[in-house]
C-alpha cells in the first residue's frame, strides 16, 4: 500500500468515525405528547345543614410548595367566612377534598398527599368546626374533588391512588378502618364496567344506601355505576345525539337527598369539551339529561352544587381576565351564563337562601364577593388576609 | 441523577475548611516523604563517595545506557505537560471543588450523553459527593505528583513510567470526569474542546512512554503529524455539517445559535470583568456573523489539516504557526481560558493541543540522534545491576530518588481515595455541614412512659441496658420527618451487629394526630416496620407536651395550611440512661450523599456510647 493510499484509507476511517458519532448525536428524539386529559379542579364548595364549606388554593400558585389550600366555613345565617384550615395540622400543598351531604351537619375533609406524605389524614366535624375527630386513609386520596363521600348511616367511600390505578375503599368504623371495595382494573372487567368501556374513576357517592361511582367511559353513556348485591351495574343514562361522539367522563356527583343526585359530566371532542348535567330521583333507575354546554378549550376552574338541585361550572376563557360562570338550576332548566365573577375567583358558593358568593384569591388575600340582587354585578363583601407560611414546606 | 450532588452550597464553610485542613495534613505527609527520601539520597551519596564515584554515567558498564540528548520534541512534551499537570493539580485545590465538582462539572458534562455514559459518570460523581474531602484532595496530589514525575525523570524507565501514569490518569479523567469528552453528546465541536482536553494529555503521555529509539527516525513524527492533520480534517467535516446550529449566529425567534449560546454561557461564569467583556464581545460578533465565523473555522481546520497530512516540512511549519495562533485565540475568546468560575479543572483543550502540534513539528524536522549500547555482564542480576548503577551515578541516583518522591506524592492522593471509594457510606462531614456541630453532654435523660405504634406501653426505663437514639417526628409531616426516619433506618444498617444493643425511638411531635393509627401509617409509608429495633411512641396531648418540654422540643401549630413546626434534634442516650450527645437532624438538601452521611454520623455516635468509658 502506498503512502497516499494509507492516507486516503485513514481519511476514510476518520470520516466514517465522525459520521458514526454525528448521526446519533444529530438524531433528535421524537416525542409525541400525551393526549389531553381534562383535569377536574379541587376548588369547590359544599353545603351542610350547619353551613357552607369551601376550599381554595392560596399563596404563590405557580409554586406547588408555596400553594396552600384553605378551608373556609360560612355558618347558616352567618355573614362572615372563617378559615378553619388549622384543624388539618399538616401541610395542605396537595389540596383538600371535601365530603358532605346537604341533609347532614357533617363534613369530612381529606388532606391530599404531597412530597413525602403518601397517605391522607382525615378530619371530620359535626359542629361547624368547633371540634374535630380524626382518621386517615392509606394510600392518599385521588386528585378528584369528589373522592370522598359518606352515607347517612355513616359509611364512607374514598377514591385513592393515581389516575389510571384508582381504588375504591370503604370504611365502616370512624374513618380509620378502610378496606378495598374495588380496583379500577377489576371494575373494568366487571359487566357494568365493560358496558361502559371503563377508562377511569372520577367520583364517588351514594345512591340510596348503595355505593356509586362516577367513571370515564369510552362508550356514549354517562358512567354512573351502582353496587347492587356485590355487582356493579351501569345505571347512568345513554347520551342523546346532541352531545356528539367522544369519551364521556363524570366530573362530579352531588348528593341532593338520599335517593337523589345530580351528576356533572363532560364529553371530549379532541380537546374540545361539552358539559352536561344529569339528575336522578330514584337512585339511578331513571334520569333526566340537560342540553350540552359547549366550553370549547376552556379550562375548568371549579365545579359544584348551585342550590338544591343545581350545578355550577367556573371556567377560564382565554383572553379574558375574568372567569365564566355557568349555572343550571335543575332538570329541565337550560344552562345560564351569569355575570362573570371578579378576576381571581377560585370557586363560587351557592349559600342556601342567599345570593351566590365568589371567593377570589390574590396571593395571601381572599376577597369574598356577593352577587347583587339583580344578578348584574358583584360587590365586595369580606376581605380575609391569610398568613401563608411561604417556604415552610421546603 | 441520584448521587450526583450533595445538595450543599459549594462554599459551605465546614466542608471548605475540612478540605483545606486535609490538604495541609497530606502536604505534611508529602514533606515527610521528601525528608525520608532526602535522607536516603544522603546515604546513597555517601556510598557513592566511598566507592570513589567519578560522577559520570558509565558508558555501557551496567546495562542499557542512553547516550545523546533527549529528543527535543519529547522534552517539550514531558516538561510542558509536567507543568500543565501541576497547574491542573493546583486548580483542584480551589475551595469550590469538594461540593461543586459533581453538580457543576461532571453532571453537565454527561447531561447530554446517552444513559450508559451518564451511568459511568454517576459512579464517579457519587464517589466524589460521598467523599468530598478525600476525592478532591486525591485529584490534587495525583496530578501534582504526575507532573513532578514527568519533570524530574527525563530519561529511562522512570520517565516512561511517568508517561504511562499520565495516560492512565488521563483516561480516568476522560471517561469519568469529561464523559468521554462529550463525543456521544450533540453539539460536539473543536471550538469547545472536542474530543476532550485530557485526551491530548494521554497522547503526550503515550509518546513519553515510548522507548526513546522510537524518536530516532521520522516515522513517529510522520504518524503524529498525519494523525493531527486527519483530526483537523475530521473536525472540519463536523463543523461544516448542516443542521447543528453552527452556521447560524441567531436562530428563529431570537434564540442564539449553538456557538453563540455556548460562548454566552462562558461569558456568564464568574471571572475578571475584562475577560468577560472579551468573551461577551465575541458572542455578539458571532451572533451577527455566525455564518462567516463558521466558514473561517471550517476553512482553517480543513486547510491546516491538509497541510499537515502533506508532511511537507514548510507546509507543516506554516500550518503549525497558524494553528497555534488560532488555538490561542479560541482559548481566550471561546474557551474563556477554561479554568474560570471556581470549578475549572484545566485550561481546556487548546493549550495541550498546541503543545502536541509543536512537538509533532519538532519531531518531524529534528529527529533524535541516539546511540544505545548494551553491555551485558552475565553473572550479575538485574537488581545488582541497578544498585551498582545507583552507586556509580549521582545523576541517576538523584533522578531515581526524585521520581520515587513523585510516586510517593501520587500515592498520598491515590491510597486514601481508593479506601474511601470502597466505602459505600458517605463521609459524616456532610451531615456535620448540614446540621452543625454536635453537642456533647452528660445528664440523666428525662424519663417518659408512652404508647408505641402497636398500642403497648413503653417507658425509657424499659430500654435501660441499650443505647437509645431518640428523635421527635410528626407522622403527617410532608418533608423532613420521613427523611429523618430514613436516616435512622440507614444508621441501623451501618450499625450492623451492634444494632441488637440499640433502640431507635421516635416520639410523636404533632399535637392533633396522636392516635397510634398515624404512627402505623407513617411506619408503613417509610418502611420502618422492617426495622426490628424501631419504636414510634405517642400519648395524650398532655403527655406529649410534657415530654417535649423536658427534652426542649417545641411543636407549634402554624396557620394557613402549614404543617406543625417542631424542633429537629436527635439525642443519643447511653445504656445507663444518660444523654451523651445531641445534634440537629435538619435533613438540609436531603441528597443521597447527606442521607448516607447522617446515618454514618449517627451510627458512629451510637458506637461511641456503646464502648465502655
Amino acid at each position: 500500500m502506498t503512502r497516499v493510499d494509507r492516507r486516503l484509507a485513514a481519511l476514510g476511517v476518520m470520516a466514517a468515525l465522525f459520521l458514526g458519532l454525528l448521526l446519533p448525536a444529530s438524531a433528535g428524539a421524537t416525542a409525541g405528547g400525551p393526549g389531553r386529559d381534562p383535569t377536574v379542579p379541587l376548588a369547590t364548595s359544599v353545603s351542610t345543614t350547619l353551613g357552607t364549606w369551601a376550599t381554595v388554593p392560596m399563596g404563590n400558585l405557580r409554586q406547588p410548595l408555596n400553594t396552600f389550600w384553605q378551608l373556609l366555613f360560612l355558618g347558616t345565617g352567618g355573614s362572615t367566612w372563617i378559615n378553619r384550615v388549622e384543624a388539618t395540622a399538616t401541610a395542605t400543598n396537595g389540596g383538600l377534598v371535601l365530603g358532605a351531604s346537604p341533609e347532614l351537619p357533617r363534613v369530612v375533609v381529606g388532606v391530599r398527599p404531597s412530597q413525602e406524605l403518601r397517605y391522607s389524614p382525615l378530619i371530620a366535624t359535626d359542629d361547624g368546626g368547633r371540634s374535630w375527630t380524626n382518621g386517615l386513609v392509606f394510600p392518599g386520596l385521588a386528585d378528584q374533588p369528589d373522592s370522598l363521600a359518606f352515607s347517612p348511616g355513616g359509611r364512607a367511600l374514598a377514591l385513592v391512588g393515581a389516575h389510571g390505578a384508582t381504588e375504591v375503599l370503604v370504611d365502616d368504623s370512624g374513618l380509620s378502618g378502610w378496606h378495598t371495595l374495588e380496583t379500577q382494573s377489576e371494575l373494568a372487567g366487571a359487566p357494568g364496567g365493560r358496558r361502559c368501556g371503563l377508562l377511569s374513576i372520577g367520583a364517588t357517592g351514594y345512591l340510596g344506601t348503595a355505593p356509586a361511582l362516577g367513571t370515564g367511559c369510552a362508550r356514549h353513556v354517562v358512567g354512573v355505576l351502582r353496587l347492587d348485591d356485590g355487582r356493579w351495574t351501569l345505571v347512568g343514562p345513554a347520551l342523546p345525539a346532541s352531545f356528539g361522539s367522544g369519551p364521556v367522563a363524570v366530573f362530579s356527583m352531588v348528593p341532593i337527598s338520599e335517593d337523589s343526585m345530580s351528576v356533572l359530566f363532560g364529553v371530549d371532542h379532541d380537546g374540545r369539551l361539552d358539559l352536561g348535567a344529569a339528575w336522578t330521583e330514584d337512585s339511578g333507575r331513571s334520569w333526566r339529561v340537560s342540553a350540552p354546554l359547549s366550553l370549547g378549550r376552556q379550562h375548568l376552574e371549579s365545579l359544584g352544587a348551585a342550590g338544591p338541585a343545581g350545578l355550577f361550572v367556573l371556567s377560564d376563557p382565554s383572553g379574558s381576565p375574568r372567569p365564566d360562570l355557568h349555572v343550571i338550576t335543575g332538570p329541565g332548566a337550560p344552562w345560564a351564563r351569569m355575570v362573570s365573577p371578579p378576576k381571581g375567583t377560585a370557586t363560587v358558593a351557592f349559600v342556601p337562601n342567599n345570593p351566590p358568593e365568589a371567593l377570589a384569591v390574590s396571593g395571601t388575600t381572599l376577597r369574598i364577593w356577593v352577587l347583587s340582587a339583580g344578578a348584574t354585578r358583584w360587590s365586595s363583601h369580606q376581605l380575609l388576609s391569610v398568613p401563608i407560611q411561604f417556604g415552610s414546606s421546603s | 441523577m441520584p448521587g450526583m450532588s450533595t445538595g450543599l452550597q459549594p462554599n459551605n464553610p465546614t466542608i471548605v475548611s475540612a478540605f483545606h485542613a486535609e490538604l495541609v495534613r497530606q502536604g505534611l505527609v508529602v514533606l515527610l516523604i521528601l525528608v525520608v527520601l532526602g535522607i536516603a539520597w544522603n546515604f546513597l551519596r555517601t556510598a557513592q563517595l566511598r566507592h570513589g564515584s567519578s560522577g559520570n554515567e558509565p558508558s555501557g558498564a551496567f546495562g542499557p545506557v542512553i547516550a545523546g540528548t533527549e529528543p527535543v520534541a519529547r522534552r517539550l512534551l514531558r516538561v510542558s505537560f509536567g507543568l500543565v499537570w501541576i497547574f491542573d493539580g493546583l486548580l483542584q485545590a480551589q475551595a469550590s471543588m469538594p461540593l461543586g465538582m459533581a453538580p457543576q462539572v461532571i453532571q453537565p458534562a454527561a447531561a447530554a450523553s446517552p444513559g450508559w455514559v451518564q451511568h459511568l459518570d454517576n459512579a464517579m460523581a457519587t464517589i466524589w459527593s460521598y467523599h468530598p474531602i478525600a476525592a478532591p484532595a486525591a485529584a490534587v496530589w495525583i496530578q501534582v505528583g504526575i507532573g513532578l514525575w514527568l519533570l524530574v525523570a527525563p530519561r529511562g524507565n522512570w520517565s516512561r513510567l511517568a508517561g504511562l501514569a499520565s495516560v492512565v490518569w488521563g483516561l480516568v479523567v476522560w471517561v469519568f470526569g469529561e464523559a468521554f469528552g462529550g463525543i456521544f453528546a450533540p453539539g460536539l465541536t473543536w471550538l469547545f474542546g472536542a474530543p476532550g482536553a485530557v485526551l491530548f494529555y494521554c497522547v503526550a503521555g503515550g509518546l513519553v512512554a515510548l522507548p526513546e529509539r522510537a524518536w530516532a527516525t521520522k516515522r513517529l513524527a510522520r504518524l503524529l503529524v498525519s494523525a493531527m492533520g486527519l483530526f483537523f480534517i475530521g473536525m472540519a467535516v463536523l463543523q461544516a455539517w448542516p443542521g447543528r446550529g453552527f452556521w447560524q449566529g441567531r436562530l428563529p425567534r431570537h434564540a442564539p445559535g449553538t456557538l453563540t449560546g455556548m460562548v454566552d454561557q462562558m461569558a456568564g461564569t464568574p471571572q475578571p470583568h475584562v475577560l468577560a467583556s472579551l468573551v461577551a464581545a465575541f458572542a455578539s460578533f458571532d451572533a451577527a456573523h455566525g455564518w462567516a465565523v463558521n466558514l473561517f473555522v471550517v476553512v482553517f481546520l480543513a486547510a491546516t489539516g491538509s497541510a499537515m497530512v502533506s508532511l511537507r516540512p514548510r507546509l507543516v511549519l506554516g500550518a503549525t504557526i497558524v494553528a497555534v495562533v488560532v488555538c490561542l485565540a479560541d482559548w481566550v475568546f471561546v474557551e474563556d481560558l477554561g479554568f474560570m468560575g471556581g470549578v475549572g479543572t484545566d485550561p481546556n483543550s487548546m493549550v495541550p493541543m498546541c503543545l502536541v502540534l509543536v512537538a509533532g513539528y519538532l519531531a518531524l524536522v529534528r529527529p533524535a540522534q541516539q546511540d544505545t549500547t548494551v553491555v551485558a555482564l552475565p553473572s550479575l542480576s538485574r537488581w545488582t545491576v541497578w544498585w551498582e548503577r545507583l552507586r556509580a551515578s549521582p545523576t541517576y541516583a538523584l533522578r531515581s530518588v526524585a521520581a520515587l518522591g513523585a510516586v510517593g506524592i501520587v500515592l498520598v492522593g491515590a491510597l486514601p481515595v481508593a479506601g474511601a471509594a470502597a466505602d459505600t457510606n458517605a463521609d459524616p462531614i456532610l451531615a456535620q455541614a448540614t446540621t452543625g456541630q454536635m453537642q456533647t453532654t452528660d445528664g440523666q435523660a428525662p424519663p417518659f412512659q408512652l404508647t408505641d405504634q402497636e398500642g403497648r406501653r413503653v417507658s425509657l426505663a424499659d430500654l435501660r441496658g441499650k443505647a437509645v437514639a431518640l428523635t421527635f417526628l410528626d407522622p403527617v409531616c410532608t418533608s423532613d420527618c420521613p427523611l429523618i426516619a430514613q436516616y435512622f433506618r440507614l444508621a441501623d444498617g451501618v450499625l450492623g451487629a451492634s444494632s441488637r444493643r440499640v433502640e431507635l425511638v421516635a416520639i410523636d411531635a404533632n399535637p392533633r394526630f396522636t392516635s397510634p393509627n398515624y404512627l402505623q401509617a407513617f411506619d408503613r409509608e417509610e418502611g420502618m416496620g422492617r426495622v426490628p429495633n424501631w419504636l414510634y411512641l405517642t400519648g395524650s396531648k398532655k403527655q406529649l407536651e410534657r415530654v417535649w418540654h423536658e427534652y426542649g422540643i417545641t411543636a407549634d401549630e402554624e396557620p394557613a395550611g402549614a404543617m406543625i413546626a417542631h424542633s429537629e434534634f436527635a439525642f443519643v442516650i447511653d445504656p445507663s440512661g444518660r444523654v451523651r450527645d445531641v445534634f440537629g437532624t435538619d435533613p438540609g438538601p436531603a441528597s443521597e450523599a447527606t442521607q448516607s452521611s447522617f446515618s454514618v454520623l449517627l451510627a458512629d455516635t451510637i458506637h461511641g456510647v456503646l464502648e465502655p468509658k
